[in-house]
C-alpha cells in the first residue's frame, strides 16, 4: 500500500510556502513608497525571489506528482536557507532605519 | 592533533550536510514529513519577515522612542536565526533517519515560545504605556 496522501500534503506544502512568500515583498512594496531607493531594490528584489521560488514548488510538485519521492536536494534547502537569511539581515536594516 | 582537527571539520561539516550515500533510504513518507517540516519553519520564518514589516510600516509609534523599529528588527532577526535552525534541522534529521538513529530534538521551538512570550509581554506593556 502506498500513501499517496503523503505527496498531496507535500505538495500543498510547497504551494503554501510559495504563497507565503508573496506576502513578504507585497508588503515591502507598500514600505517602500517614500523611502530610498535601496528598500524599492530590495522590494524587486524579494519580488524575483518569490518568483523563483513558485517555479522551484512548480518543478518540486510535478516530479512528486510524478511518484519520484526522494528527498529534497540538499543545495536547494541551502539556497532557500541562504537567499531568505539575507532578505531577514537586509529587512533589519530597513525596518532599524 | 591533526587528525582530532580533521574529525571536527568532519563533524562541522556532517552538522550542515546530508551525505545521500551513507545509511539507507528511509521510508519516503518519513522523508516527505521532513521537508513538510522544514517548509512550515520556512513559512513562519517569512511571515515573522512580513510581520516585521508590517509593524515597521502600519503600527503606530510607541512611547517609548525606537520601540516599534526594536520589536520589527527583533522580528527579522528571529527569521534568520529560525531559517538556519530550520535547515540544520531538516538535514540532521534526514542523516538520522537513514542512519536509523533517534531523531534530533527541536531548538526551534523553545526559542520561538520563549521570545513570543517576552514580546507579548512587552508589547502588551508598550500598549498599555500608550
Amino acid at each position: 500500500m502506498t500513501d499517496g496522501l503523503a505527496s498531496e500534503r507535500t505538495r500543498e506544502a510547497w504551494a503554501r510556502t510559495a504563497l507565503a512568500a508573496l506576502v513578504y515583498p507585497i508588503v515591502l512594496v507598500r514600505s517602500a513608497e517614500g523611502r530610498a531607493w535601496p528598500v524599492a531594490a530590495l522590494a524587486v528584489l524579494a519580488m524575483v525571489a518569490a518568483g523563483a521560488l513558485s517555479v522551484l514548488c512548480g518543478v518540486r510538485t510535478r516530479r512528486l506528482a510524478n511518484g519520484a519521492v526522494g528527498p529534497l536536494a540538499p543545495s536547494v534547502g541551502l539556497g532557500i536557507t541562504v537567499v531568505t537569511a539575507l532578505f531577514a539581515a537586509a529587512t533589519v536594516g530597513v525596518v532599524a532605519t | 592533533m591533526e587528525g582530532s582537527e580533521e574529525d571536527r571539520a568532519t563533524r562541522r561539516a556532517r552538522k550542515w550536510s546530508i551525505d545521500l550515500e551513507s545509511g539507507e533510504e528511509p521510508d519516503y513518507r518519513f522523508t516527505l514529513a521532513n521537508e513538510r517540516t522544514f517548509l512550515a519553519w520556512v513559512r513562519t520564518s517569512l511571515a515573522l519577515l512580513a510581520g516585521a514589516v508590517a509593524i515597521r510600516e502600519f503600527v503606530e509609534s510607541f512611547a517609548f522612542r525606537g520601540a516599534r523599529r526594536g520589536i520589527a528588527a527583533c522580528a527579522a532577526g528571529l527569521s534568520a536565526v529560525l531559517l538556519v535552525l530550520a535547515y540544520r534541522r531538516w538535514v540532521r534529521a534526514q542523516r538520522a533517519m537513514r542512519m536509523r538513529e533517534p531523531l534530533p530534538p527541536s531548538v526551534g521551538i523553545p526559542i520561538v515560545a520563549s521570545v513570543l512570550t517576552v514580546s507579548a509581554i512587552v508589547i502588551g506593556v508598550l500598549v498599555i504605556l500608550g
